[in-house]
């Protein structure tokens, strides 16, 4: 047998997924990045979403932070490693940023608990010495290693900075950097990107990452102080940003975006995510403008609460899930509103969602009024995903959310000083047909939204549906339990939440399905000054899953 | 600016081959489906086949798997030509890197799948063979082989510079070279999704392959 012959080999690419449109498609350099197109799996962890972010001003400086999974996390439906936060201390605006060691199980813990202990140790030292704890990173850092120490394994780095929110006598912002590792930092001026602390040596042979917890943290740590000039941009980056910035178009793209001033927190996000082929790491960047809040009124102070070193990982100012799940197409997303914002305190509301077998269950919580204690949300959410896990959905799912909803509030009567009836909240458990509908189970309690929309209408469910009512205790005044059990149709999407408005998604084009970054508008579109949260789902049909 | 992890297979297509040169084709066919599909590894994966006999020839370039509309299958001709195969391949291999690295992409040392399944009949292959391993030169490939039928162990396991098997006859020869197929498969899958500590992209490679044993390397 000789001559040629040709193999049977095409390879139908899968239509581009989530954001195809308008201002909230990330941008691209290069060659299409096939990856960053290809739909997202679930985030395996609920505590650990696809991408969150922190905003606000503290003097003169304006901070955002921002990590993101990258595109094959979230094709393979894994969990974001890096992790990012900023916060505020007495004269000092403060970033950090940690890259979990990927070959290591878990290394989104250490990434978390690096960011998490390096803000709350610089917190508190600057809140008991003032200026002069900033001549101490090494003590910040050591107090990072030996928290990462007690997680037994997984590893990280971490990158942290402080910049003085008011300038010295020649006009100018101190600043320190600290790093472990190779997450870089960079001043961008009127000249680009300029590396502090860059790595020595043979590019091709300095890429070794020494990560958190190091028993030679002396050899490893290194830190930098300088000042920043007026409009000068300290900026922080896990690998997944810095390997990009080798190359000029894509720290080009960086510049042009950040040199200018802030951008809308949403914007920040999407710069994040510039798509570059096979650039499919985690992205983290924390940025600190010098000057930015100088003049204008500011809308969102940064965070002033240190993270608390128990319980569930700090809720930051914005958080976003996005996936397809089974027959399922949905969003979650949460953020704080500008009544928090504008008083620097923490996001109230939560949201949470996870895969149960076929279903999809998610719940979202906030505070009712101003007095409302802000710990009820989070409480109530952590205790629906424990039950949850637990006693997962039956097949008769508006049975089970009834049983689910009860047993979270019997376990919650017992916590000192929680009030159900300053707490509006919902879950919804769902699971798709084949043809592109969704059975769907919500539950209600106090005044929180939860709306059909499709053919550019949207109706909240009192007003199509009957839902059976319960009282918790059946006294006089308190709140009513309201379940409702329909199906969606495949040209429907249901959304639930507080404070975002259904008629901007009932109002989208063709049928209501935002991709990711368009969630995040949605929200921004909502009521004026609460935080805002929404879950959205729709089916998708067998034939184009 | 791409990161590029180039994979090359280069596949004996000598008489003996006559039998089982379906299954190596069907095998490559699977290959394609599957790192043509997954959109993680054909952002990063290149991949080219080269087959020799007497001679050797370049059947589809380094290529992205998730474009290829058409691929060259192997066909069997007559003799064993080591030497033609390495000086393609060093060729090859110089060209593309030098292309790509032009483009402005980062290139990860290539990775060559050698299967051969009978000895060496013509030519100096030892002088090309050192000239495509030479430390010396920059774009040096790791080299997995593979070997069937009268190919000799010392032959193979001296070509494998980062590993060697040898089919131990567990499987039809057939099916051993479906496994193989699998193995590349496998291996391309895993470099390009698997990095290390350091960020960085290497290749890896099955530790076990059923239908072959790993042939250990020369102790000194």
């Amino acid at each position: 047998m000789t001559g040629e012959r040709n193999l049977p080999t095409t390879v139908q690419p899968p239509p581009p997924w989530g954001d195809v449109d308008g201002p909230w498609i990330p941008d691209t350099v290069g060659r299409r990045a096939k990856a960053a197109e290809a739909v997202w799996g679930l985030d395996p962890d609920p505590h650990y979403p696809d991408s969150v972010l922190d905003h606000g001003g503290a003097g003169h400086i304006e901070v955002i932070a921002c990590s993101v999974r990258g595109a094959q996390h979230r094709y393979e439906g894994t969990g974001r490693q890096d992790a990012s936060m900023a916060g505020a201390a007495g004269r000092w605006a403060l970033a950090a940023v940690a890259d979990g060691v990927g070959s290591v199980p878990d290394s989104h813990l250490a990434s978390e608990t690096a960011v998490a202990t390096v803000i709350g140790g610089l917190t508190a030292r600057i809140e008991l010495n003032g200026d002069e704890a900033i001549g101490d990173g090494r003590g910040v850092f050591a107090d990072a290693n030996r928290g990462l120490e007690k997680l037994g394994g997984p590893r990280t780095t971490l990158t942290a900075a402080a910049v003085a929110t008011e300038p010295d006598a020649e006009g100018r912002y101190r600043f320190w950097v600290g790093k472990v590792g190779d997450s870089p930092a960079y001043v961008l001026g009127t000249g680009g990107f300029e590396e502090l602390l860059a790595p020595d040596g043979d590019e091709e042979f300095s890429n070794a990452v020494d990560p958190m917890p190091s028993h030679e943290l002396d050899r490893h740590y290194r830190c930098f102080q300088g000042h920043l000039r007026l409009g000068e941009v300290l900026v922080l980056a896990s690998d997944g940003i810095g390997g990009l910035m080798e190359s000029e178009e894509a720290s080009d793209y960086f510049a042009r975006q950040w040199a200018a001033g802030p951008p809308e927190p949403s914007q920040f996000m999407r710069h994040v995510q510039l798509r570059s082929r096979s650039f499919d790491d985690d992205r983290s960047a924390a940025a600190l403008w010098a000057g930015a809040g100088r003049d204008a009124g500011r809308a969102a102070s940064l965070r002033t609460r240190p993270p608390s070193p128990d319980g569930p990982p700090l809720a930051r100012d914005l958080e976003l899930r996005a996936a397809r799940a089974g027959g399922i197409e949905f969003r979650a997303a949460a953020r704080r509103g500008p009544d928090s914002a504008a008083a620097g305190r923490p996001r109230a509301v939560r949201v949470a969602a996870v895969e149960a077998g076929p279903h999809f269950v998610a719940a979202v919580a906030g505070p009712v009024g101003e007095e409302a204690p802000d710990r009820d949300a989070e409480l109530w959410t952590e205790e629906m995903l424990e039950v949850v896990d637990r006693y997962p959905p039956t097949e008769r799912p508006d049975e089970w959310i009834k049983v689910v909803w009860t047993r979270v509030l019997r376990r919650l009567a017992d916590r000192p000083g929680f009030d159900e009836s300053a707490l509006a909240c919902a879950a919804l458990c769902a699971s798709a047909d084949p043809d592109g509908g969704l059975d769907w189970s919500v539950g209600l309690m106090g005044p929180i939204g939860a709306a059909v929309c499709g053919a550019g209408l949207h109706s909240e469910l009192p007003r199509m549906y009957s839902p059976t009512t319960y009282g918790i205790r059946n006294r006089p005044g308190e709140p009513e339990l309201h379940f409702y059990s329909e199906r969606l149709r495949p040209d429907q999407t249901l959304m639930i939440g507080g404070g975002a408005d259904p008629s901007g998604l009932a109002r989208m084009r063709g049928r209501p399905a935002p991709g990711p970054l368009r969630t995040l508008g949605l929200l921004d579109s909502g009521e004026a000054a609460r935080d805002r949260c929404a879950v959205i789902v729709w089916g998708v049909p067998d034939d184009r899953r | 600016m791409e990161q590029i992890l180039p994979f090359y297979v280069v596949c004996d297509e000598s008489a003996s081959m006559t039998d089982v040169i379906d299954d190596l084709n069907n095998g490559l066919i699977d290959l394609h489906q599957q790192v043509g599909r997954d959109p993680v590894v054909a952002d990063k994966a290149r991949f080219c086949v080269i087959g020799f006999s007497e001679d050797a020839e370049v059947l589809l370039e380094l290529s992205d798997l998730s474009e290829v509309t058409e691929m060259q299958g192997l066909t069997v001709k007559s003799s064993t030509n080591y030497e033609a195969a390495f000086t393609l391949l060093k060729q090859t291999i110089e060209s593309d890197v030098n292309r790509l690295k032009s483009s402005g992409c980062k290139v990860y040392r290539p990775a060559v799948f050698f299967l051969s399944d009978g000895l060496p009949n013509a030519g100096d292959w030892q002088a090309s063979f050192d000239r495509l391993t030479d430390p010396a030169w920059k774009p040096r490939p790791n080299i997995v082989a593979f070997g069937h039928g009268d190919v000799d162990e010392d032959t193979v396991s001296s070509i494998g510079t980062f590993k060697s098997f040898k089919a131990d006859a567990s499987l039809s020869h057939g099916e051993a070279l479906r496994e193989f197929a699998s193995a590349l498969t496998k291996s391309i899958v895993q470099s390009a999704t698997t990095v290390t500590e350091d960020g960085d992209v290497r290749l890896r490679v099955p530790d076990q392959v059923p239908g072959y044993t790993e042939l250990k390397a020369d102790e000194i």
